[in-house]
C-alpha cells in the first residue's frame, strides 16, 4: 500500500484513482506548491534497466513541453528509488471510456465537439515531433465541462519496446491499433490518424468497428476487413461524417488524412449542409491493396508488378468470354422454335438459318475485331516499366507529358490517358503522364517585413508556418530571420516556415542595490543583465565599500545591457584640522621641597580622547609644557593637567577660536 | 530478477514420468507465484493419477486436458482473491512420457524442439501475438523477430476462468533429443545452435549447461530454463 507515503518528501499519495497492466494512477498532494496533482507509478520492476531508464526520461520529458487546453500537463518525471512516476495535472472527471459506457451513442454534434478537440491535441503534438501511439478513449479523460483532455504522450514505445517485454506479457488492447502498428511497423503521425478514426467510430455508435474473441483475431480484422459502415447501425449519421471515420481508417496510411490538421479542417465543417450530399468515401484502389485482398502463404513469384499483371489479363480474358456464352443461350432459341408446329418447320428452318448466319456473322466479327481490354494501373511504376506493362496488355503508347504530383515521387508515372480500369480497344493509344515530383515555388523573402502582415498572407496560403520570438535591435514585430530563406525552391503545402520576429528590446526591474558591495554588484551585474557603473564617495552614514546611491533607482524598468549608476562609499570624508599649540607652564608646588610631583596630561583632540593619560611625568622644577593639538571642524579640543591628582588647568578649545 | 521460470520432471510409480516447464509472467504481478503454482498442481495430480487414467492414449489426454483446466481454475482463482498475485499467469510445458510415447500439452510461447540425428523440429505453436500474425501471413519470420509486441502471448495459463490447451503427440527415434525451453533460449538461439551444441560429444548434463551459457552469452535478459530429454533420459 503506497497510500500515504510521499514520493521525493514532495507528493503524499492520497488515494488509487485508476490502474493499468503498467501503471496505476493516485491522487497526490503537491506538498510545495500545494496543489492536488495526478501520479502515475509505473508498475514495473526498472531497478536496474539503462536503457529503459534513458527512454522513458526522454520520452516522458519530450511530453511535458506540450501545453495545450486539450493535453493532460505534465509537471514532473522523476524516481524514487526504484520507482518511476509522472507528475500530471489532476482532472476530475472521467475517461473517454466511461463517458461512452454511460453516455453512448453520443450525438454527431457532440461526437465532432469531441473531435475536435482531440484532433487540435494531437495536432499540437505532431507539430512538436510527438507521436502519441497509443490514442484510445481510456487515456482520454473528460472534464466536468465536458472537455476532453488526452494523457500518456509517447509513453507507449517506451514500454513496449524495452525489457517490459523481455518477459511474457499478455497484449493489451488493439482495438484501436493501425494496421501498420499491428505488423509491427513504426507508428507515424498517420498511425494517430488512425487510431482517431476509431475512437470517432466508437463516440457515434458506441461500439468497435473490429471485435473478435482474441487480440490475433482484431488485429488480423484491422488488416483485412474493411471498416464497417456506420451508417448501416444508424443512418441518420451525415454520409460526410461517416466518410471521416472511413478516411481516417484507410488501411494504407497514404489514404488516411495526410494530417491531423486535415482532419480537424475536416471536421469543421462536416456537419455543415452543405455537404449533406457527398458521396461515400472510397480509397483509391492501388497496388497495395490489390496485393492485400488475397490471403496468400506463400510469397508472389514475381511480385507486384507481375501480379498486377496477371489479374489484368484475366479481367480481358473474362470479358472475351462473355459474349461467346450468349451465342450459346440464342443458338438455343431457334432449336426450340423448331419443335413447336410442323407447320412452321420451314419457316422455322429459314429463320433459323437467318438468325445462324447472323450470329455466325456477328461471332465472326466479334473474332476479328479487336479486343477490349482494360487499361492496367501503372501508377508508380517507372516509365519503361509502365510502357512495357501497357504494351503486353496489348495497347500502343501514345504521348508522354509532364505534370507536378503530390503523391507519385519524381520520375515515376502519375496516370495514364485514357485512366486505368477503363476498357479500351487494343491497340488504343494511351498517353502516360510523368510525374515532376511536387510542384515548388520559390520562398518569399520575409525578413524586414512586419509580421502581422506576413501572417495573414501566410494564413490563406498552403504555407505551414510557426513564429518563434528574440530579442534584437530591430522594432517589435520586424521578421529578423526566416527558414527556409528566400529564393529558395519549396513545396507550399509540405513546407513550415520558421519566422523569427523581433521582440523589440527587453527590460527588467532594477533591485535595490543597498547593502550590495564591489563583488556582490559584479554578480548581480551577471544575472540582471544590466551593466554596473562605479563611482565613489564619502558618507557618515554608510559603510565604506557599501552603496550609497543608485540611478535609476530600484523598481524602475531598464533596458537590458543598460547602464545603472551607482555611488560606493568612501566611509566618511577627512574632516579638516587645525594645529594648536601651547606651551603651559607646571608650577613645582610640594608640599615639602624636594618631593617629586606627579604630573598627567590629557588631550581630546582628532587623535586623542581624554581616557587615558597622554603623558605622565614627574617634576622637581618648575616645567613648561609644549602642548599640540590637532583640532577638527566638528569637534573641539581639549586638554586638562592634572598635577598630584589636582587639577591644575584645564580648557576646551572650539575649532573656530583657533587661528591657522 | 526474479526468476519466473519453474521447471520439474517427476517419475510415477507406474511407468510415467512428467517433465514440466512453467515460465511465469513478469512485472510486479507475481509471476513465480503463477509458475510455481502451476509446476506444484500438476506435480500433485501426476502423482495422484491412477494407472486406468494414463494407461490408454485416450485417458492419457482426458487426464491431461482436465488437470490443465484444474491448474488453470487454481491460479485464476489466487489471482483474484489476492491483490499482489492480481493479472498473474504463465506459460505451461507439460509433456507426459510413456516409454518412446509423449503427450504434450501447451500453452503459451515456451517451446519443445525434438532433434534425430537428421531433423530439427519445432513441435509446439507459439500462443504468441506474432506467430499468428505469422501463420495468416500477415508478416513475415524476420517481422515477427523483430516485432515490438514479440513476447507478447496470447493465451496464458491462469489469467481467464477457463484455458484450451494444444496437444501434440511424439514419438521418440532411438538416438533423439528433445529440448523443452522457455523463450529466453528460444529468443537467442536458432535451431542450427542448438543442433550443433547436442551432437558435441558431451554429457547430456553438460550439453544442458552449454545451451544455457550460449543464450546468456548472446544476451540472457530473460530467465533460461531447459529440460535436456536424451530417449528417455532426464536432466
Amino acid at each position: 500500500m503506497i497510500e500515504g507515503k510521499r514520493i521525493n518528501d514532495r507528493y503524499k499519495i492520497l488515494d488509487l484513482i485508476g490502474g493499468g497492466g503498467m501503471s496505476n494512477v493516485y491522487l497526490a498532494h503537491d506538498m510545495i506548491l500545494n496543489r492536488d496533482v495526478a501520479v502515475k507509478i509505473l508498475r514495473y520492476d526498472a531497478a536496474n534497466e539503462e536503457e529503459f531508464h534513458r527512454r522513458f526520461q526522454r520520452e516522458a520529458l519530450s511530453a511535458t513541453s506540450l501545453t495545450h487546453p486539450n493535453i493532460v500537463s505534465i509537471y514532473d518525471v522523476g524516481e524514487d528509488q526504484d520507482m518511476h512516476y509522472i507528475v500530471m495535472e489532476y482532472i476530475k472527471g472521467k475517461t473517454l471510456k466511461q463517458y461512452i459506457n454511460e453516455f453512448s451513442p453520443l450525438t454527431p454534434a457532440r461526437s465532432v465537439q469531441i473531435m475536435k478537440q482531440l484532433t487540435s491535441a494531437i495536432a499540437h503534438a505532431h507539430e512538436n515531433q510527438i507521436i502519441h501511439r497509443d490514442i484510445k478513449p481510456q487515456n482520454i479523460l473528460v472534464d466536468h465541462e465536458g472537455d476532453v483532455k488526452v494523457t500518456d504522450f509517447g509513453i507507449a514505445t517506451s514500454l513496449t519496446a524495452t525489457s517490459y517485454t523481455k518477459t511474457n506479457s499478455v497484449i493489451g488492447t488493439v482495438h484501436y491499433l493501425s494496421p501498420e502498428q499491428a505488423r509491427g511497423g513504426t507508428a507515424t503521425n498517420q498511425s494517430d490518424i488512425y487510431a482517431l478514426g476509431i475512437v470517432l467510430y466508437e463516440l457515434l455508435t458506441g461500439e468497435l468497428p473490429f471485435s473478435g474473441e482474441s487480440a490475433v483475431s482484431i488485429a488480423l480484422k484491422h488488416l483485412q476487413t474493411e471498416t464497417p459502415s456506420i451508417r448501416a447501425l444508424d443512418a441518420s449519421i451525415p454520409q460526410s461524417l461517416e466518410n471521416v471515420v472511413l478516411k481516417a481508417t484507410a488501411k494504407n496510411p497514404l489514404h488516411r488524412y495526410a494530417s491531423v490538421e486535415e482532419m480537424e479542417e475536416d471536421l469543421q465543417t462536416v456537419l455543415s449542409p452543405s455537404r449533406s450530399n457527398e458521396k461515400k468515401f472510397a480509397p483509391p484502389i492501388d497496388d497495395d491493396e490489390t496485393k492485400a485482398m488475397p490471403v496468400i502463404k506463400e510469397p508472389l513469384p514475381i511480385g507486384d508488378i507481375a501480379n498486377t499483371k496477371i489479374l489484368s489479363q484475366e479481367t480481358g480474358k473474362i470479358e472475351k468470354v462473355e459474349p461467346a456464352k450468349n451465342h450459346k443461350k440464342k443458338k438455343k432459341e431457334p432449336k426450340a422454335g423448331k419443335k413447336k408446329k410442323s407447320r412452321g418447320k420451314i419457316w422455322g428452318i429459314i429463320i433459323a438459318s437467318i438468325l445462324i448466319i447472323i450470329l455466325a456473322a456477328i461471332l465472326l466479327f466479334n473474332l476479328l475485331s479487336p479486343k477490349q481490354v482494360e487499361i492496367p494501373q501503372v501508377a508508380n511504376l517507372e516509365v519503361d516499366e509502365a510502357i512495357e506493362l501497357l504494351e503486353t496488355s496489348g495497347f500502343t503508347i501514345g504521348e508522354t507529358k509532364e505534370k507536378h504530383s503530390e503523391d507519385v515521387e519524381k520520375g515515376l508515372v502519375v496516370e495514364t490517358n485514357p485512366k486505368a480500369g477503363l476498357t479500351r480497344v487494343e491497340g488504343t493509344e494511351i498517353d502516360l503522364y510523368v510525374s515532376l515530383g511536387t510542384e515548388t515555388v520559390p520562398m518569399d523573402d520575409y525578413v524586414g517585413k512586419q509580421i502581422d502582415q506576413v501572417t495573414s498572407f501566410l494564413e490563406n496560403s498552403d504555407f505551414k508556418f510557426r513564429v518563434v520570438s528574440e530579442e534584437s535591435s530591430e522594432s517589435e514585430g520586424t521578421i529578423i530571420a526566416q527558414e527556409p530563406s528566400g529564393g529558395e525552391e519549396v513545396v507550399p503545402g509540405e513546407t513550415e516556415i520558421v519566422l523569427t520576429v523581433s521582440q523589440g528590446k527587453s527590460y527588467g526591474t532594477v533591485e535595490d542595490l543597498s547593502g550590495y558591495n564591489k563583488a556582490s554588484l559584479k554578480g548581480y551585474e551577471q544575472r540582471s543583465g544590466f551593466k554596473i557603473d562605479i563611482s565613489e564617495d564619502y558618507s557618515d552614514d554608510v559603510p565604506a565599500g557599501e552603496v550609497i546611491e543608485q540611478s535609476p533607482d530600484a523598481n524602475k524598468s531598464l533596458e537590458l545591457g543598460g547602464k545603472i549608476h551607482v555611488v560606493i562609499s568612501k566611509g566618511p570624508k577627512e574632516k579638516e584640522s587645525k594645529m594648536y599649540y601651547k606651551t603651559i607652564n607646571i608650577p613645582y608646588e610640594p608640599i615639602q621641597l624636594g618631593d617629586k610631583q606627579q604630573v598627567r596630561i590629557f588631550i581630546q583632540d582628532k587623535t586623542h580622547t581624554m581616557v587615558e593619560p597622554f603623558a605622565e611625568f614627574t617634576i622637581t622644577e618648575d616645567t613648561t609644557y609644549k602642548l599640540e593639538l590637532e583640532i577638527t571642524e566638528d569637534q573641539p579640543a581639549a586638554y586638562r593637567i592634572e598635577r598630584d591628582a589636582m587639577r591644575i588647568d584645564e580648557q576646551t578649545i572650539p575649532y573656530d577660536k583657533v587661528e591657522e | 530478477m526474479v526468476n519466473e521460470d519453474r521447471v520439474a520432471f517427476i517419475e510415477h510409480p507406474d511407468r510415467f514420468k512428467l517433465a514440466i516447464l512453467a515460465d511465469g509472467m513478469g512485472g510486479h504481478n507475481a509471476g513465480d507465484v503463477a509458475s510455481e503454482m502451476a509446476i506444484e498442481e500438476m506435480r500433485a495430480y501426476f502423482l495422484n493419477a491412477s494407472l486406468t487414467q494414463l494407461d490408454s492414449k485416450e485417458t492419457k489426454e482426458q487426464w491431461m486436458l482436465e488437470t490443465i483446466q484444474s491448474v488453470n481454475e487454481k491460479i485464476y482463482t489466487h489471482s483474484l482473491t489476492n491483490e499482489s498475485c492480481k493479472g498473474m499467469g504463465t506459460t505451461l510445458i507439460a509433456m507426459l512420457i510413456d516409454g518412446q510415447d509423449c503427450l504434450i500439452g501447451h500453452i503459451g510461447d515456451s517451446r519443445v524442439y525434438y532433434f534425430t540425428s537428421e531433423t530439427v523440429s519445432l513441435i509446439t505453436r507459439d500462443h504468441s501475438y506474432v506467430n499468428f500474425l505469422v501463420e495468416y501471413g500477415e508478416i513475415s519470420e524476420e517481422e515477427a523477430a523483430n516485432h515490438p509486441q514479440k513476447n507478447f502471448i496470447v493465451k496464458s495459463l491462469g489469467t481467464e476462468s477457463s484455458i484450451e490447451p494444444d496437444f501434440y503427440e511424439l514419438h521418440l527415434e532411438p538416438a533423439s533429443n528433445v529440448v523443452i525451453c522457455s523463450d529466453g533460449l528460444s529468443n537467442k538461439l536458432t535451431t542450427e545452435e542448438m543442433a550443433a551444441i547436442l551432437t558435441l560429444p558431451l554429457s547430456i548434463d553438460e550439453k544442458g549447461k552449454k545451451l544455457i551459457q550460449l543464450a546468456n552469452d548472446s544476451g540472457g535478459e530473460d530467465n533460461i530454463s531447459v529440460i535436456l530429454l536424451a530417449n528417455d533420459e532426464e536432466v
